[in-house]
C-alpha cells in the first residue's frame, strides 16, 4: 500500500477510488485500522496453545478449521501490558504472503472508508522498534487513524530466525 | 489452461507406464493379439495427446513406434528381447522428453531416430548394432523416420469420409490443418468440398460454410480415424464409410456401401452411421476397461475436504460433551445419529486418499528385468496383493526403501545361474515382492529364495567394526540387526547397482521416518524376507498424551518402549547436571519435558517414559500419561514456523491443539550433550 499519490491523480473523483475500507479497533486509547482486504475472518478468542521458547508475543497456536496458526497478541507486541481476556476479546485472522496468522485484540470496533491519498507518513515520535508496525496516520473526521503493517507484525523471516 | 496441461501429464505418464507394463506382459508371456493392441492403442492415443499440446517431437517420435507396433500386429512379428529391450529404451526415452517438456517445451532427441532405426531394423531380423544407413533405403526405415512420406500399404482398407465442421469455428478448429493431419495417417485419394455459402449479408466470420467428402486408404480402423477427427474438431459432424475392395473385404465391409455418386445432403440415417458408431464404442470400451468410472481429484481439494471432515469431527465432539441431565430424548437421538454418520463420513474422506500399491509396485518389474540382465541373473519377479491401498504420500515415500531392498536382492541375494544349478536350485530365482493389510497396519514383504544372509560374516565385519569382541556369539536377530546400523555394509565389493553409499540404515531410516518399522528373517541357503509395517496413512498415526503441568503434548506410539515410577529408578547426574536414569542396567539420558517447554521444574516425582529410535534411547520424565489416541498430524510450518524439538501438532478431541515431540530430535540433544561432556571429562 502505498501512502503518497501522484499529484495528478488527487481530483475529487479519484478520492473515492482511492478510499479502500479498514477494520479499524482501539488499543489502549487510540484507533488502528488494517486493509480489510487482508482480514480473513473475525473469531472470538479461545486459548491458544503455547508453543516453547518462542517470543512473547506469539501467545501459541490455534486451530482455525484443521490449520495450526499461531495467534499473535497486538498489546504485547507493542510493548504494551496485555489484559485478561474478556467476552470483546477477538483474533482477527489475516493473511500476509502465503501464510495464515491470528492478531489478538481487545475488542474490533469498525469498518472505515480510508482515503489512501491523505495518509501521513508517521510522525517520529514512536519508538523505533515499533515504527516498522506503522504504515502512516490518516485524520477521518474526528477520529486519527494509525494504519497497521500486518507484514511487519507477523515477521515471520524473524520468527523462522528464531527456530533455525 | 494450466489443468490441461497436468491432465496431459497425467494421463502421458499413466500412458508410458501402461506401455511399459505390456511389453514386459508381452516378453513374458505369448503373444496375445489383444495385448499387442493395448500397446498400440497406448502409443496412438499418446501421439494424439501430445500432437494436440503442440509436442511435434514427441508426436513424431511416437508415431515411427506406433509404425513399429502396426507391423508387430499386423504381420505377428514375434517380439524378440532385442526388440522389446528398444522398445523400453523408446519407452524410457519418451519419458525423459516429457519431463524436458515441462521446462524447454517442444524439443527433439537426436536419439529418437537412431532408436527407430534400430527398432525397424529389429523388426526386419537384423542385428540390432547395425549402425543407422546413411540412405533410408529400407522402405522400413523410411517409414519410420518420415512420417508424412509414410505411404500406406497397397492393400491399406479405403474409406469415404464426410466431413462438416462445426458451424461455428474456433480459434483452436482449424479444417485445413486437419486434414494435413489425415495424410499423416494414410492417404488422401480423393478431396471434394462442397460449399454452402449464403448470401453476403448473412455471412458470419467465424462460420464455415462447407463440407468435405474424401476418399482415404489408412491401415487405421475408422474408429480411430474418427476419434482423431473429433479430437480436433468438436461438434464436427464425422461420418466414415469403408469403400468396398475387390482384392480385401475390410472386416466391417459387410455394411452396404451407398451410391458412389456424393450426396450433398448429409444423411444421418443411414446404416453405416450405426456401424461406425458401434465400432467406435467397441474400440472406447475396449480402451477404457481399466478405469471407465473413475476422475481425476487435485490431493488439494481432497485435503481441504479432510480438514474440512476433522472440523466436524470435533464440533461433533463438542456437541456431545454438551448434552447434560436437561437434554431431551429427541435432541440425544439425533446427536447420536450425526456421530454415527460423522465417522462413517470421516472414514470415506479417509479412503479416497488410498491408492493400490499397484502403482508402486508397477514400477519394479522392468527394474528388476534390467538389474537382473546387468548382473547375469535370472529372476521370475511376482508380486502379490498389489490391490492392497495405501496413503498416496506414503507409497511414494516407499519407492526408495523397496527399490533398495529388491536391488538388494538381485544383488546379493539371488545366485548366480551356474551356482544355483550346483546347489540344485531352479536356475531362475524368485523374488516375490506382496502387501497385505492387518490390525490396521500394511505390511510389504520382499522374499527371496537365493542365499540367505550370511551370519558368519556379519559377525565378522560387527567384530572388524568394534561393536562386539572375537569372543561374542550374538543371536542370529542381534546379526540381522547390525545389518541396519550405518556404516555396516557386507557387499564384499561396493557393487554399480547397489551400495551407492546408501545402505539399509537409510531404508531402516525411511521406513521409520513414516512411522513404521522394517524386520528381516533369513535362512542361510533358502533366501531372506525383509518386512516393513506401515501405518495406513501418513496423516493419522497412534500417539501417546503426555501431560506437564496444565500442558498436553503428544509423542508417536511407534517410539515409546517402557515407562516407569522416576522413584523406582536409580539416577545421577553427571556434573551435577546431566541426569541419566539407569533403566535395566543401562544408563540413558534424563530429559526433563517440563524443563524442555520452558515450565519450572524440580520435581523428584512422576513418570519416566523410555523413547528410541535408530538404536538410542532417552529417559523422558512427565507428570502423567494422558492414553492413547490415534491422531492427525499438521504441520506447524504451513503457516507458522518450524518449532525445534517437534513435528508438529494436532488437533485434541476438544479442539484445542497439542504438539508433537520429535524424538529423534530430542534424542539427537540429549546424546550431543551429553557427548560433549564426556569428551571434556
Amino acid at each position: 500500500m502505498t501512502t503518497t499519490k501522484p499529484i495528478a491523480e488527487t481530483t475529487e473523483t479519484i478520492t473515492d477510488v482511492n478510499a479502500e475500507k479498514y477494520l479499524v479497533f482501539q488499543i489502549g486509547n487510540e484507533t488502528y485500522g488494517v486493509p480489510l482486504l487482508q482480514v480473513q475472518e473475525i473469531r472470538t478468542y479461545t486459548p491458544a496453545t503455547r508453543v516453547p521458547n518462542a517470543p512473547n508475543y506469539v501467545l501459541g497456536v490455534i486451530n482455525l478449521r484443521g490449520n495450526i496458526i499461531a495467534v499473535i497478541d497486538a498489546r504485547t507486541r507493542f510493548g504494551l501490558p496485555p489484559l485478561p481476556d474478556e467476552e470483546s476479546t477477538v483474533v482477527v485472522v489475516a493473511q500476509v504472503n502465503d501464510k495464515i496468522f491470528g492478531l489478538r485484540l481487545d475488542s474490533v470496533s469498525d469498518v472505515m472508508d480510508i482515503p489512501l491519498d491523505q495518509v501521513q507518513p508517521t510522525p517520529p515520535i514512536a519508538s523505533e522498534a515499533t515504527q516498522r508496525f506503522l504504515n502512516g496516520v490518516v485524520q477521518v473526521g474526528e477520529r486519527v487513524v494509525i494504519l497497521l503493517n500486518l507484514r511487519e507484525i507477523f515477521d515471520i523471516d524473524a520468527l523462522n530466525h528464531l527456530a533455525a | 489452461m494450466d489443468s490441461l496441461i497436468q491432465l496431459f501429464y497425467d494421463e502421458a505418464n499413466e500412458m508410458v507406464e501402461g506401455m511399459e507394463q505390456v511389453l514386459l506382459a508381452l516378453e513374458s508371456g505369448e503373444p496375445d493379439p489383444e495385448t499387442v493392441n493395448a500397446l498400440f492403442r497406448y502409443a496412438h492415443s499418446f501421439k494424439g495427446n501430445s500432437a494436440a499440446m503442440g509436442f511435434t517431437h514427441l508426436s513424431k517420435f511416437t508415431h515411427g513406434l506406433e509404425s513399429a507396433m502396426e507391423a508387430l500386429r499386423k504381420e505377428q512379428r514375434p517380439l524378440t528381447p532385442e526388440l522389446a529391450t528398444l522398445m523400453l529404451q523408446a519407452v524410457d526415452l519418451i519419458r525423459a522428453m516429457l519431463e524436458r517438456t515441462r521446462t524447454e517445451g517442444d524439443v527433439g532427441d537426436p536419439a529418437c531416430e537412431t532408436l527407430l532405426q534400430q527398432i525397424t531394423a529389429a523388426l526386419n531380423g537384423e542385428p540390432v548394432q547395425t549402425p543407422a544407413p546413411a540412405e533410408p533405403s529400407t522402405n522400413a526405415a523410411s517409414r519410420a523416420t518420415e512420417p508424412s512420406a509414410d505411404a500406406p500399404e497397397p492393400s491399406a482398407p479405403q474409406y469415404r469420409i464426410f466431413y462438416q465442421p462445426a458451424p461455428t469455428l474456433g480459434d483452436e478448429h482449424d479444417p485445413l490443418q486437419l486434414l494435413t493431419e489425415l495424410q499423416e495417417y494414410g492417404q488422401v485419394i480423393e478431396c471434394r468440398f462442397k460449399e454452402q455459402i449464403p448470401p453476403v449479408a448473412q455471412l458470419k466470420p467465424d462460420a464455415c460454410y462447407g463440407s468435405w467428402e474424401l476418399v482415404y486408404a489408412t491401415a487405421f480402423e475408422p474408429a480411430i480415424v474418427r476419434a482423431l477427427l473429433e479430437l480436433t474438431a468438436e461438434g464436427a459432424e464425422v461420418r466414415i464409410e469403408p469403400v468396398q475392395q475387390a482384392s480385401e473385404p475390410t472386416p466391417v465391409a459387410a455394411t452396404p456401401t451407398p451410391a458412389q455418386t456424393p450426396s450433398p445432403e448429409p444423411a444421418p440415417e443411414t446404416p453405416s452411421v450405426a456401424a461406425t458408431a458401434a465400432a467406435t464404442t467397441a474400440a472406447v470400451a475396449a480402451a477404457g476397461k481399466a478405469d471407465s468410472q473413475s476422475i481425476r481429484v487435485s490431493t488439494e481439494k481432497i485435503d481441504a475436504l479432510m480438514n474440512l471432515v476433522s472440523e466436524i469431527v470435533i464440533a461433533q465432539s463438542m456437541l456431545t460433551s454438551a448434552q447434560n441431565a436437561d437434554t431431551d430424548e429427541r435432541t440425544r437421538a439425533a446427536i447420536m445419529q450425526m456421530e454415527r454418520h460423522v465417522r462413517d463420513l470421516h472414514e470415506r474422506v479417509m479412503a479416497i486418499r488410498l491408492l493400490p500399491v499397484s502403482y508402486l509396485f508397477n514400477r519394479f518389474p522392468r527394474m528388476v528385468r534390467d538389474t537382473a540382465a546387468k548382473l547375469g541373473k535370472k529372476v521370475n519377479f511376482e508380486i502379490e496383493g498389489e490391490e492392497t491401498e495405501l496413503d498416496r504420500t506414503l507409497l511414494e515415500s516407499l519407492s526408495d526403501p523397496l527399490t533398495h531392498l529388491i536391488r538388494n536382492a538381485i544383488d546379493h541375494g539371488i545366485e548366480p545361474p551356474d551356482v544355483r544349478r550346483q546347489q540344485g536350485k531352479p536356475e531362475t530365482g524368485t523374488i516375490k515382492l506382496s502387501a497385505y493389510q492387518s490390525e490396521g497396519r500394511i505390511y510389504i514383504e520382499v522374499r527371496d529364495d537365493g542365499k540367505g544372509i550370511d551370519t558368519e560374516r556379519v559377525r565378522q565385519k560387527a567384530i572388524q567394526l568394534g561393536w562386539i569382541t572375537e569372543n561374542d556369539h550374538p543371536s542370529d536377530e542381534t546379526l540381522y540387526d547390525f545389518i541396519f546400523q550405518p556404516g555396516f555394509s557386507t557387499a564384499q565389493q561396493v557393487s554399480d547397482l547397489s551400495g551407492r553409499g546408501v545402505g539399509m540404515d537409510v531404508v531402516k531410516r525411511n521406513v521409520e521416518s513414516l512411522g513404521g518399522s522394517i524386520s528381516v528373517q533369513s535362512k542361510r541357503g533358502e533366501g531372506s524376507r525383509f518386512l516393513l509395517r506401515v501405518p495406513l496413512t501418513l496423516a493419522i498415526m497412534d500417539g501417546l498424551g503426555l501431560t506437564v503441568a496444565d500442558e498436553h503434548y503428544i509423542t508417536p506410539l511407534t517410539a515409546v518402549v517402557e515407562a516407569f515410577q522416576y522413584e523406582s529408578l536409580q539416577h545421577t547426574a553427571l556434573f551435577d547436571q546431566h541426569e541419566m536414569v539407569n533403566v535395566r542396567g543401562e544408563f540413558i539420558p534424563l530429559v526433563r519435558l517440563r524443563q524442555f517447554v520452558g515450565l519450572p521444574d524440580n520435581r523428584q516425582d512422576g513418570l519416566v517414559v523410555v523413547l528410541e529410535q535408530e538404536g538410542q534411547q532417552i529417559a523422558l520424565l512427565i507428570d502423567s500419561i494422558a492414553g492413547q489416541q490415534q491422531v492427525v498430524l499438521k504441520s506447524l510450518e504451513e503457516n507458522f514456523t518450524r518449532v525445534p524439538g517437534f513435528a508438529g501438532a494436532t488437533i485434541l478431541g476438544d479442539g484445542r491443539v497439542a504438539l508433537i515431540l520429535d524424538v529423534s530430535d530430542l534424542i539427537r540433544r540429549a546424546h550431543q550433550a551429553s557427548e560433549r561432556l564426556t569428551a571434556v571429562a
